[in-house]
């Protein structure tokens, strides 16, 4: 299971189904993907990061947004 | 654990920053819920989480720690053991904040049940406490003994053993208590005569006198002689 499916499926239970991001944390590594909000809604550009290590988790989110910018 | 005492510090939570939604969880038992969704949705929402935190662990992945940013808020997923604390918010930059005090209440919950088992005499916590005693025996239980007295306890039981043991003939025992009797006689009239004599208190001047005798081989000291206490009379 992706990390994806995991926030369509949780999503999908509360009716939010537009997806920003996902972080988790497994073991010692941290695990995230961004959708890019200005792609196409129909074909969306995704970000990904594996960090081996546990980082603060808006600094992904920030690290990934930095990338997309770029 | 009362449910009032849960709900307090999660409703302070509930009203931290833009938070907007808490639910405790216990597996898919939702627990506590101050969402402001309906019960079957939220019933719905921890029962995917569940069976995703299932999946994860069949896997021996260790997920402890999730969150997603939808369009209508963020979520907070946090588990510490069988307890699942989930958290939405408004703004994804508080989602460490978020984190952090949601494992900082579940550390805090679980000690508060460690507590209330150990109040309540949880037999599995007196096994861990006890070793395996049950509390009633370690109520019982003293304070070790010295040995001097578990020696004396060990001589006490032997001689209650040999007054159980079969007796002799009666005429065997009549002569052997006719010994012993002897034998106390003899030993009586021993220690009378080696019974040392009293000993004699020993007064201040025999004292003084004993330490001059002390401090022959040494030069004599220059320090005036101790005092003696005078009454004065009136």
């Amino acid at each position: 299971m992706t990390l994806q499916e995991c926030a369509q499926i949780i999503g999908e239970r509360l009716e939010m189904n537009a997806i920003a991001f996902g972080v988790i944390y497994e073991g010692g590594e941290t695990s995230a993907f961004r959708y890019d909000p200005s792609s196409d809604p129909q074909q969306p550009e995704l970000v990904g990061a594996l960090v081996n290590r546990r980082m603060p988790m808006r600094e992904v989110l920030l690290s990934l947004n930095d990338f997309m910018n770029e | 654990m009362s449910k009032e005492s849960i709900e307090g510090p999660l409703s302070a939570l509930r009203n931290a920053g833009t938070v907007c939604g808490v639910c405790l969880a216990r597996g898919s038992e939702v627990l506590v819920n101050l969402f402001p969704f309906s019960e079957s949705r939220i019933n719905d929402m921890v029962n995917a989480i569940d069976d995703i935190q299932g999946f994860f662990r069949k896997n021996g992945r260790d997920v402890n720690q999730m969150s997603f940013g939808y369009d209508g808020g963020c979520l907070c997923i946090v588990e510490d053991d069988e307890f699942r604390l989930i958290v939405m918010h408004m703004l994804a930059d508080e989602v460490d904040f978020i984190a952090k005090a949601s494992l900082a209440f579940l550390a805090d919950f679980h000690l508060n049940m460690f507590a209330e088992q150990i109040a309540a005499g949880n037999i599995r916590l007196n096994g861990i406490v006890g070793g395996g005693v049950p509390s009633s025996d370690l109520a019982k239980e003293t304070v070790p003994q010295s040995p001097l007295e578990a020696v004396a306890e060990a001589s006490a039981d032997e001689e209650a053993v040999e007054e159980k043991s079969p007796s002799l003939d009666s005429e065997e025992s009549e002569d052997l208590e006719s010994i012993t009797e002897i034998e106390d006689e003899n030993s009586l009239e021993e220690d009378s005569e080696t019974e040392e004599p009293e000993v004699r208190e020993e007064s201040e001047d025999d004292v003084i006198n004993a330490t001059a005798r002390l401090s022959e081989n040494q030069p004599e000291s220059t320090l005036p002689p101790p005092r003696r206490p005078s009454s004065r009379e009136a």
